[in-house]
């Protein structure tokens, strides 16, 4: 019961915050302007900053952020490693390089949304494939794979950035990632896909839980540890594929976001997946808000806002977290 | 266990003597020294852009440029037979692509500035203190050009004329750069002021700000710069683009395609795209370098943003 309430709270406070950064931003709206954009009656330049710039800015932060933090949660329990984040399958530097690529070849912006997403999940296939040891797959083993094949394919990315002369500015922007280009047709398209990755794998966080205690134990308790794993890996490689590839790589989210909600309210999955989605959503919403707000008319790069909340709050936990020793 | 001794030994034996053609074939690159007697004007001091004090003995034979903009103006000027090395990036006119590359990404490459034994280096302020530190304990002369506006590029115009003994041609490239931007001036004054987007990158909405050629060129078309008020280059807010409602939009070639510019959201709904008014500068450089073709950049401009007074 206790959670219900601060669960409550915790998801009105993001609903709040939604609303709240709609209304800030870099051309200011009055709030009676904001009335009369409801009613339909308001100025056209208004209606279209705050319904098809603002608007769907805000709700595709919340999804990414959402989505970053369930998957980051997962893959830590998954491969029993506190600095697992949903880019340590490769995901990231598979759709770095498939966007590089798309760039290059000047496909445009909805090329280079498909092309990361392309690049994301054959990483992720590649991955998993190598870390298969007979039919089973092994954390370490994955964790290591992952790790190797993101180092070739960051080289590849560098490669791509030296041959490609004047679009390596493109490149380099495309990777500081940033909600700057959303419009309803990524956040219809997206939103959904991450939700129902989210949904999917909050139905497995029991079986998480008895995961973590060991795969003997969690067989002893009934659980496909298996299947479980396959499942839960498909759908958060899937969930960070489709948020990299509206948004570019936003990084810390995924790693900070369920260590902090741990540490709010506990490890039983059941209650820290759903805490870490309103957390996550909550975090990049307010952090996307401070990137478009602080020096306006610029806007500063999303990921250098989350890195510099991210870092030293990372080192926190390795100085505080008993667990980690 | 003998065997695989010896095949290390002549492993180690061939490497050495590969390295050791390497250098020699390095040391022979060099030209014998040039004539010795003083030419007029020389000893000539110039100050360069860092307001550092250069002497120079003689006439430059030998020169290397690592920037773009510099080869440009020396090949303008009559001394391009005498540019020995150029960076990856340097295009125009079409024969400096035939040169040695002494620089690119990574900065300029020492081994191969030396091997051309150069007389002088023009280098910029990406070049690299240290590099250009490095260059003038090896007795070779540094000057930095880094113009920042059209009235530092007749600075290096000048400095460059007078290093290489070419101060007449520089005086005319001068006047025809200034003559060129006078009469753009006269056909936009007291005309209307469009206000103008100048689109660097899609992809993240980078924009040009105070501070940057394009937002000099903007200003001197007879435009308006929507971002004017940013500072260099900057990442520029969507909502702030549909406030300002730019009249005409304006990229470069590399920028991203031109489609996914009218229909992105917030640009979908500026008077630009409305009245079709995109456009696409034909190059890239002469809107950016720091070359006497900067006005061939002002004149596009001007014509896209005043097609009535051309």
């Amino acid at each position: 019961m206790k959670h219900f309430y601060r669960f409550t709270i915790l998801l009105l406070l993001l609903i709040l915050t939604t609303i709240a950064a709609c209304s800030i931003g870099t051309v200011k709206i009055p709030p009676a302007e904001v009335l009369s954009i409801m009613k339909g009656e308001g100025s056209p330049i208004y209606e279209t900053i705050l319904l098809k710039i603002r608007l769907p800015r805000v709700i595709q932060s919340a999804a990414v952020g959402m989505g970053l933090a369930v998957s980051g949660a997962f893959f830590q329990g998954l491969l029993s490693n506190p600095l697992a984040d949903p880019y340590i399958l490769g995901v990231s530097s598979g759709a770095a390089v498939g966007a590089a690529a798309s760039i290059m070849l000047g496909l445009g912006i909805l090329g280079t949304q498909a092309f990361a997403f392309i690049g994301a999940l054959a990483t992720i296939y590649l991955v998993i494939a190598l870390s298969q040891i007979g039919s089973r797959a092994y954390a370490v083993t994955m964790l290591l794979a992952g790790i190797a094949v993101s180092t070739f394919l960051s080289s590849v990315v560098s490669f791509l950035m030296l041959l490609s002369d004047h679009k390596l500015a493109s490149i380099v922007f495309w990777m500081m990632g940033g909600f700057n280009l959303i419009s309803w047709k990524e956040v219809i398209i997206s939103a959904p896909i991450i939700l129902t990755g989210i949904i999917i794998m909050y139905l497995f966080s029991r079986d998480l839980n008895a995961i973590i205690m060991g795969d003997e134990t969690a067989r002893h308790l009934g659980v496909d540890t298996e299947r479980v794993r396959r499942i839960v890996l498909v759908c958060g490689s899937l969930v960070t594929a489709t948020a990299v590839s509206v948004s570019g790589i936003i990084g810390f989210v995924g790693l900070m976001i369920p260590h902090i909600t741990r540490m709010l309210v506990g490890p039983d999955n059941r209650i820290l997946v759903p805490y870490s989605a309103v957390i996550g959503g909550l975090f990049l919403v307010i952090t996307d808000t401070v990137s478009r707000t602080v020096i306006q008319p610029t806007e500063i790069p999303i990921g250098i806002i989350t890195a510099a909340f991210g870092g030293p709050f990372f080192l926190y936990i390795l100085k505080t977290n008993r667990n980690l020793r | 266990m003998k065997q695989k001794r010896n095949l290390v030994l002549l492993l180690a034996v061939l490497t050495i003597s590969v390295l050791l053609s390497a250098c020699y074939a390095g040391s022979n690159n060099s030209t014998p020294p040039a004539e010795q007697q003083h030419e007029p004007g020389y000893p000539l001091t110039i100050t360069d852009f860092l307001e550092r004090e250069i002497t120079i003995e003689k006439a430059p034979e030998r020169i290397v440029s690592l920037a773009p903009s510099t080869t440009e103006i020396l090949f303008a000027l009559g001394a391009g037979e005498k540019v020995v090395g150029v960076t990856d990036y340097d295009d125009y006119p079409e024969e400096v692509k035939k040169l040695p590359k002494v620089g690119g990404f990574k900065g300029p490459n020492m081994e191969a500035i030396a091997a051309q034994n150069p007389d002088i280096v023009f280098a910029s302020s990406l070049s690299g203190k240290s590099s250009m530190e490095a260059l003038e304990n090896l007795g070779i002369p540094v000057v930095v050009l880094e113009a920042k506006g059209i009235q530092e590029i007749y600075k290096s115009i000048e400095i460059l004329g007078r290093i290489t003994g070419t101060a007449a041609e520089g005086e005319k490239l001068f006047n025809e750069m200034k003559s060129k931007l006078d009469t753009i001036k006269e056909k936009v004054s007291g005309l209307s002021k469009p206000k103008v987007f100048y689109i660097v990158d899609l992809n993240g909405n980078y924009t040009a700000g105070k501070g940057t050629f394009i937002d000099e060129l903007i200003n001197l078309a007879g435009g308006l710069n929507v971002a004017g008020e940013a500072e260099g280059w900057v990442q520029y807010s969507v909502e702030k683009i549909v406030e300002q409602n730019p009249d005409i939009i304006i990229t470069a070639p590399h920028a991203g395609d031109i489609n996914s510019i009218k229909t992105a959201t917030g640009y979908k709904e500026t008077e630009a795209v409305k009245n079709d008014r995109v456009f696409v500068v034909s190059d890239d450089n002469i809107i950016s370098r720091a070359s006497y073709r900067i006005v061939q950049g002002l004149e596009e401009i001007a014509k896209y943003l005043h097609p009535e007074a051309f």
